[in-house]
């Protein structure tokens, strides 16, 4: 009889300890967030779409070969990156001018007008110039240039790559035969990663 | 004596644990204050991420990062008038569980106990047994509950558990998208796209509980617009322990293989079709009544479960607020034991659609049929009448989602209309609204009514429980009388009015909380009533028998608040505390020990990301006491150390209840009057992508 008594007085005790411990560390997170936030030395830049597309973009530009273009001695000249209409990932490209890629320096350029596309390696389209995709891709034939963009459909209307956004994350398609018949050598591990691949 | 000294030494233990987690948190938090990231740490590889730099991350890495915008981190959950919550892949495989079961322990408001090695009990809200039935359970769309059993059977839900992309849990009436036996909540478990999956997966490990286990997928696209993988998996698991401390019968051994493939023909229609085999050897305890002395013969048996699935499904897309899927799967599961063999198959198909009639509503409605049929076969003990039947159900649902604010009041009318072979037609309607004051905060109620429609345990199952020897206490006449489980057949089903309300807000990029309420009114629940005895002299063994009649007397309230956290006080160091709280006010308290419910349960997850590619991971879980089957409160702490030496390999050691040598968690006595603890363990694996 005894000892059952003693042995619900402990376990009344553990009970009670536990949801002291419980609220003391509660309150040690609230002070600590309440800390953490005001001094805001743990600052996260947004993950936001254009700045997830341009790194997508930098990448790209490593998995791709432009043959005719890369024979010539390119070292002194620029890797340039032009965008055609107004599109926030103009910002987040800016952003990385000057990076490396392929033993070049990268440039980013706005273009005005279709002409200009002749010095880009890679040309962003925007959604914007949906109504002009066919001059568009008419003024890249025969050029060694890769065209990107996230409109719906890039890559069935004859772009190389396009940008897919499902559930939250960036996924992309690759219209091989486009880019082939460019002359651009896409490597495997690129096409590996690709949700769709067109040939 | 020697009992409360064990307990004073088990409080010391309490005190401890606490002690120390109080001191290290005082000590980041001071060092938190006076440090930033760079100073006291050396590299903290989420700098690629907080600095803004995204050009640094692979291919790869890019792809598995959410677009984070400035208003909401997770655009599901937020726009959710539900107490949601999603278990990712990176807490899976920080917790360091080895499966969906045990990573279920980390949800606020759902009740996780495992019995013994082999068998879990999971509810949401309460109500928690072997059998659960108030909670429905999806995998990629498919039931896993068993209508037999009325019951998930959590052992055999497996897959490689990398693979997993997120486990959706909603306490509470599942909006009336899904189907009757949504009761208390839904647990959605998602597999990765195999887009997501390209590649080859190989890991493996060893430990003391996990004997030894290994898993294998390789993906790779199908030409040019389809993607496939295939996967195979096995696992063996030692025996946990009696309360005595010798060795229980329960180890067992499961292998699971499957494969998934996606097409998408066009860029408007995708289509996946996959399929999983599996097979499981369960060891297990039984103790059957028996009508001559000793009266009741206890042996080990091994419980033989296997079971093969295919699921197919075709969405189409047709505008931004328009869309629609049609979906279609076959499941046969097998369990083979001495107490009770069945064979269940499954058809299923599916509809839905959603669209957008006018401005500001957005409809999606569904109609689904399912036919189950049973093979199932008695036993002396489990007696099944009729054996083998058919069921159908009819189901249709239907709901509007009006905007009646642009992006700031949502209100969402519902309701689920479902025939069956045993109540017949039910109709479960519910209302809910979401308010959305500012990008960070949102507050939302609902009220629904939901139904529990009888299964066959209720209808067709009489169990002979147990034997009172003859000339004792409980039974002085001559005979002996058998106390057996009888059902009715006129058993109606359960109803509960569910009113629930929360609040989320996400205070700032590095921190986020979610409080969730609600009270449960249950009417016409499950009550067992000894009915009058009667004798059967003219057997061979001539005894009494008591009959527990299954019916619907039993009814009351619950209920609780269920609040969580997401914390970033160091760029390199999250936490995640979950609490929630239960109360159950039954007319009937469930006659059995099972059914009962832990007023606290309270979890706390810290992951560290610190130098050299190291991750420490700490989880650290509180469950109250279960009084009524003398189950006494528990905290477990599970640790561990991730290494990543190279990008495609990683190895991690896991200790599991490492403060606590063993411990109970619950006491179901279905035939099963054992105690069995979970022990300490501890684990090895490593995984190599390539």
């Amino acid at each position: 009889m005894i000892i059952h008594n003693q042995i619900k007085y402990y376990k009344v005790f553990t009970t009670n300890q536990v949801s002291k411990y419980i609220l003391w560390v509660i309150l040690i997170l609230m002070i600590s967030v309440s800390i953490s936030s005001s001094l805001s030395y743990a600052s996260e830049s947004l993950n936001t779409e254009s700045k997830l597309k341009a790194a997508f973009i930098y990448n790209f530009a490593k998995f791709v070969d432009w043959p005719a273009t890369e024979s010539k001695d390119t070292s002194s000249q620029s890797f340039v990156i032009g965008v055609l209409g107004s599109n926030p990932i103009i910002e987040e490209l800016l952003a990385i001018e000057g990076k490396i890629i392929k033993g070049r320096k990268l440039a980013v350029r706005l273009l005005s007008n279709i002409k200009e596309i002749n010095n880009c390696q890679v040309v962003f389209i925007s959604a914007s110039e949906k109504n002009n995709l066919i001059s568009i891709l008419n003024a890249v034939k025969n050029k060694e240039i890769l065209t990107v963009s996230d409109m719906n459909n890039f890559v069935g209307n004859g772009g190389n790559i396009g940008f897919v956004r499902i559930e939250n994350k960036i996924r992309f398609d690759i219209n091989l035969k486009t880019a082939e018949k460019s002359n651009l050598k896409i490597r495997s591990d690129l096409l590996a990663l690709a949700r769709r691949i067109i040939n | 004596m020697l009992k409360s000294c064990l307990l004073l030494r088990k409080s010391g233990k309490y005190l401890n644990i606490f002690l120390i987690m109080k001191l290290i948190f005082i000590l980041l938090c001071i060092a938190s204050a006076l440090f930033p990231c760079t100073a006291l740490v050396g590299t903290c590889h989420a700098d690629e991420i907080s600095s803004g730099d995204l050009t640094e991350l692979s291919i790869r890495d890019l792809m598995e990062i959410e677009i984070t915008t400035g208003a909401r981190k997770s655009q599901t959950l937020a726009n959710t008038a539900a107490a949601a919550f999603v278990i990712t892949q990176e807490d899976i495989r920080r917790s360091g569980v080895t499966s969906i079961a045990d990573a279920l322990r980390m949800v606020p408001g759902l009740q996780v106990a495992k019995i013994d090695a082999n068998k879990w009990a999971i509810s949401s809200r309460g109500f928690n047994s072997r059998y659960a039935n108030k909670l429905l359970v999806l995998m990629d769309g498919r039931s896993v509950y068993s209508p037999l059993y009325s019951g998930v059977f959590w052992n055999i839900q497996d897959t490689v558990l990398e693979d997993i992309d997120r486990i959706e849990v909603i306490r509470g009436p599942g909006a009336a998208l899904w189907g009757a036996n949504a009761v208390n909540g839904v647990i959605n478990i998602i597999t990765k796209s195999t887009y997501d999956t390209k590649g080859g997966l190989v890991s493996a490990g060893a430990g003391k509980e996990e004997r030894g286990f290994g898993n294998f997928r390789f993906g790779d696209s199908l030409g040019e617009n389809a993607c496939y993988r295939i996967f195979g998996k096995y696992a063996d698991r030692d025996e946990s322990k009696l309360t005595s401390g010798r060795d229980a019968a329960d180890d067992w051994d499961i292998y699971t293989i499957g494969f998934k493939t996606d097409w998408t023909p066009t860029a408007t229609d995708s289509v996946l079709f996959e399929g999983n085999h599996y097979r499981s050897d369960d060891g297990q305890t039984m103790t059957f009544p028996d009508i001559s002395p000793p009266y009741s013969q206890t042996f080990n048996e091994d419980a033989k479960s296997d079971g093969v699935n295919f699921l197919a499904s075709w969405e189409r897309f047709i505008s931004n607020t328009s869309d629609m899927k049609l979906q279609i799967y076959y499941d046969r599961a097998r369990i083979e034991q001495t107490a009770l063999s069945n064979t269940t198959d499954t058809y299923d198909l599916d509809f839905q659609h959603r669209f957008s009639p006018r401005e500001k509503h957005e409809i999606i409605w569904g109609i689904g049929y399912r036919l189950i049929s049973f093979e199932t076969n008695s036993s002396p003990i489990v007696i099944v009448d009729p054996e083998n039947r058919t069921d159908d159900i009819l189901s249709a649902f239907v709901q509007d989602d009006i905007t009646i604010v642009q992006d700031h009041l949502r209100l969402t009318l519902g309701a689920k209309f479902e025939h069956n072979d045993y109540s017949g037609f039910e109709f479960q309607p519910n209302i809910r609204t979401l308010w959305t004051p500012d990008k960070h905060n949102s507050i939302w109620a609902s009220f629904s009514r939901a139904v529990r429609t009888p299964s066959r345990i209720e209808n067709d199952v009489h169990t002979n429980l147990f034997v009172i020897p003859p000339g004792t206490p409980q039974n002085p006449s001559g005979l002996p009388m058998v106390i057996s489980n009888i059902a009715t057949g006129d058993f109606k089903p359960e109803s509960l009015y569910a009113y629930e309300m929360g609040y989320r807000n996400e205070i700032s990029k590095s921190a986020s909380i979610d409080i969730a309420a609600f009270y449960n009114r249950y009417k016409d629940l499950r009550s067992h009533n000894y009915n009058t005895p009667f004798s059967e002299l003219n057997s061979s063994v001539p005894h009494i028998v008591l009959p527990i009649a299954i019916s619907n007397d039993n009814e009351g309230h619950t209920y609780g608040i269920e609040a969580f956290a997401e914390l970033k006080p160091l760029s390199w160091w999250k936490i995640k505390p979950a609490y929630s709280f239960l109360h159950v006010n039954l007319s009937e308290p469930t006659e059995d020990s099972s059914g009962e419910a832990p007023r606290h349960q309270f979890s706390f997850q810290s992951n560290m990301d610190l130098p050299m590619n190291l991750e420490l991971d700490l989880w650290l879980r509180y469950v109250d006491d279960l009084s009524d089957s003398d189950v006494n409160s528990y905290s477990m702490v599970d640790a561990r150390l991730g290494w990543k030496p190279a990008e495609n390999f990683e190895i991690s050691l896991v200790g599991q209840n490492i403060f606590d040598s063993q411990h109970q968690e619950f006491k179901e006595d279905y035939l099963n009057y054992a105690t069995y603890e979970v022990e300490r363990a501890f684990y090895i694996k490593a995984t190599w992508h390539f």
